[in-house]
């Protein structure tokens, strides 16, 4: 049965209005008496906690990211199943399920003040309105179906918010966006070489990050340009879709270094050995933390685009400490 | 054959799977009898078992009054592509109304879009002579076809225009809130009083045609009236929970030989045995979370693995040739 429907006109035409507006406007929306906290999340729908949140459930590793770099991540008490890995999770907060199938119950169980949910997950939207016939507040944020680095940071203020830390979202966003500046600094006036970015590889075709994703925003801000930025939003695309863009560079992303082998393997013995880019040693797989933060829409997408511009431009940017051993690069000591 | 005193028995087992419904979850195992335990937990599982209940019920009857109406042990409401006809009609109208229709009309869109899917199969099966494997085949091409459409037209309304998730291809009752429960009880019990109305007239039609004018009932009529029940009942848990197939092929079949062939006896007695079906794949669904310790795990999955096997063996008990 459809929940209210008002929503999401809403948030397609406030994020087709120029980015700083939005940010503005949508924390115009916090109105905070007292420790009372009113705010519209991504559904469109107005959710009040009368005091900031202190036991929180999270549905997405973007999310427990977003809780995380905030420095509340002691706050949560539940989370989803890929959440697990974050760094600096309470050891003994509890997995609710997967991001596509969480437990109601075992969220009631844990009796949370509230829940951030990721909005455009299907099973999540239908379990709203089910935890708030019990009391529970439910927050969606724009988690995957943020389209740029606007769509972040006003995750990251409505979590802060939520939690009663506004000024923890200001200096995260500020540390962001200085990074982002340095780094368009550093690409003033380089070309820019085209990319393909295929968020899963298959055996007959990729899944590829097309425009209104935020990966298209890291791509451009890496100094390149998407190949499929005339797609919208993530598209399953055939092999010579991909061949007759041509791309300069071919981005895979996926889960263990042994996906390496296998994307290789896989250009191999498919038409997509006539590429280019893997002619020219151009195609690299990124898995491991360097996959997360390009495929998680949290703070950690900045070290993905400093990543995706080392790979474009290595003489201008250095890829970010830490992120040296989960890529690999055809063009790499073989 | 079966008699009518398996009835007891049939409202004692639903009860005892009731009351484990009640107390096994994802979150663990309960006592429902503690009052103690009373709290969210119990109040998610009361839910989800009278949704189950309900929309198990229904389905069951529903798949009972098709198979009466075109007189095919093999016909049901997934297996004739109601379910997926009914779940286009409703997203169709969703996206017509950009997503804010006036209440009710995607229910009455789902009615006939599920009802016209059923005329698509059944005239499609009856150009092959209505045989076993005829009805099967003329209902996969027709479910296919609408399976294929209302899942673009879902992935369609979720990316292009935004709309919020609410249709899940996939049948669950985990996910219930009290106006879906109410929906499907109320189903439920509409499936119960249309079953006792129409049970005489689908006996005489069961006789044949000309029986059946002879005894005073139009055949025609009876039949439109049963399938036009069916593909409102289907679409009522369609909108209620997803799609949960094979229900409806399952639990006539189990009347049948438990309860006997009469519609009176059958159609209720396949009312209770869908709504055990139901109960019962819900209950493993969470036993296999638990088990496992998964989020959940979707209903419908089990009832189409299970009700998959189920029809291979109906498939070769009755041989291709039979009607």
């Amino acid at each position: 049965m459809p929940p209210s429907t008002v929503t999401a006109t809403e948030t397609v035409t406030k994020t087709l209005v120029e980015n700083h507006t939005i940010v503005e406007t949508s924390t115009a929306t916090v109105t905070a008496t007292a420790t009372r906290i009113v705010l519209v999340d991504a559904l469109g729908r107005s959710i009040v906690l009368e005091k900031p949140a202190e036991r929180i459930v999270t549905l997405a590793p973007s999310i427990t990211e977003d809780v995380c770099s905030l420095g509340l991540c002691s706050r949560i008490v539940g989370l989803d199943s890929y959440s697990k890995t974050v760094e600096g999770v309470p050891s003994n907060a509890t997995v609710v399920g997967g991001y596509w199938n969480p437990s109601p119950e075992k969220i009631a169980a844990l009796h949370p003040d509230l829940v951030l949910a990721c909005s455009g997950v299907p099973y999540q939207e239908r379990m709203a309105p089910q935890l708030e016939q019990l009391g529970i507040r439910v927050f969606f944020l724009r988690c995957d179906r943020a389209r740029d680095l606007n769509d972040i940071y006003w995750d990251l203020r409505a979590v802060a918010t939520l939690l009663g830390r506004p000024e923890a979202a200001d200096k995260v966003i500020e540390g962001m966006r200085e990074r982002v500046a340095r780094l368009e600094e550093a690409l003033a006036n380089m070309t820019r070489p085209s990319v393909a970015l295929l968020v899963y590889l298959q055996k007959n075709g990729a899944w590829v990050a097309g425009g209104g994703t935020f990966q298209d925003t890291l791509v451009n801000l890496a100094g390149g340009t998407n190949v499929f930025h005339s797609l919208h939003g993530w598209q399953m695309v055939g092999y010579e879709e991909i061949l007759s863009k041509n791309p300069d560079y071919i981005v895979v992303t996926g889960m263990s270094p042994a996906d390496y082998n296998r994307t290789i393997a896989l250009f191999e013995s498919t038409p997509l050995k006539n590429a280019r880019a893997f002619r020219e040693g151009h195609v690299c797989v990124l898995y491991g933390e360097a996959a997360n933060r390009l495929n998680r829409p949290s703070p950690g997408v900045v070290d993905a685009a400093y990543l995706l511009a080392h790979l474009l431009h290595p003489d201008k940017v250095e890829a970010p400490a830490g992120l040296a051993e989960s890529y690999h690069c055809l063009g790499q000591s073989g | 054959m079966g008699s009518p005193r398996v009835f007891p028995w049939l409202g004692a087992a639903l009860a005892l799977l009731f009351l484990a419904s009640l107390s096994v979850g994802p979150a663990g195992v309960y006592n429902p009898l503690d009052p103690g335990g009373w709290g969210l937990i119990l109040r998610l599982r009361l839910l989800r078992s009278l949704l189950a209940l309900g929309v198990g019920a229904a389905l069951g009857a529903a798949g009972a009054l098709m198979q009466y109406s075109v007189s095919n042990p093999l016909a049901s409401p997934s297996i004739l592509g109601v379910s997926p006809g009914a779940l286009l009609a409703s997203v169709l109208v969703l996206l017509a109304w950009d997503g804010a229709p006036l209440p009710g009309l995607p229910l009455l869109a789902g009615t006939l879009g599920g009802f016209a899917a059923y005329l698509a199969s059944a005239g499609l099966a009856a150009r092959l002579g209505f045989t076993r494997a005829g009805l099967v085949l003329a209902g996969l091409a027709v479910s296919s076809l609408l399976s294929g459409l209302s899942s673009m037209l879902v992935m369609l309304a979720e990316a292009r225009l935004g709309m919020p998730a609410a249709m899940v291809l996939l049948g669950s009752f985990a996910y219930a809130v009290p106006g879906d429960v109410y929906t499907a009880l109320g189903a439920a019990a509409a499936a119960a009083l249309l079953g006792a109305a129409l049970a005489r007239g689908l006996d005489a039609v069961s006789y044949g045609d000309e029986a059946a004018a002879a005894m005073g009932y139009s055949p025609a009529r009876v039949r439109l009236a049963a399938s036009l029940a069916a593909a409102a009942l289907t679409s009522v848990c369609v909108y209620a929970a997803g799609l949960i197939g094979f229900v409806g092929l399952v639990a006539p079949n189990a009347a049948r030989l438990l309860a006997g062939g009469h519609p009176s006896r059958s159609i209720p007695g396949s009312l209770l045995l869908g709504a055990a079906t139901a109960l019962s794949a819900d209950l493993a669904g969470r036993l296999l979370a638990l088990a496992m310790g998964l989020g959940e795990v979707p209903a419908g999955l089990i009832t189409s693995s299970v009700g998959g096997a189920f029809l291979a063996y109906m498939l070769l008990r009755g041989g291709l040739e039979e009607g």
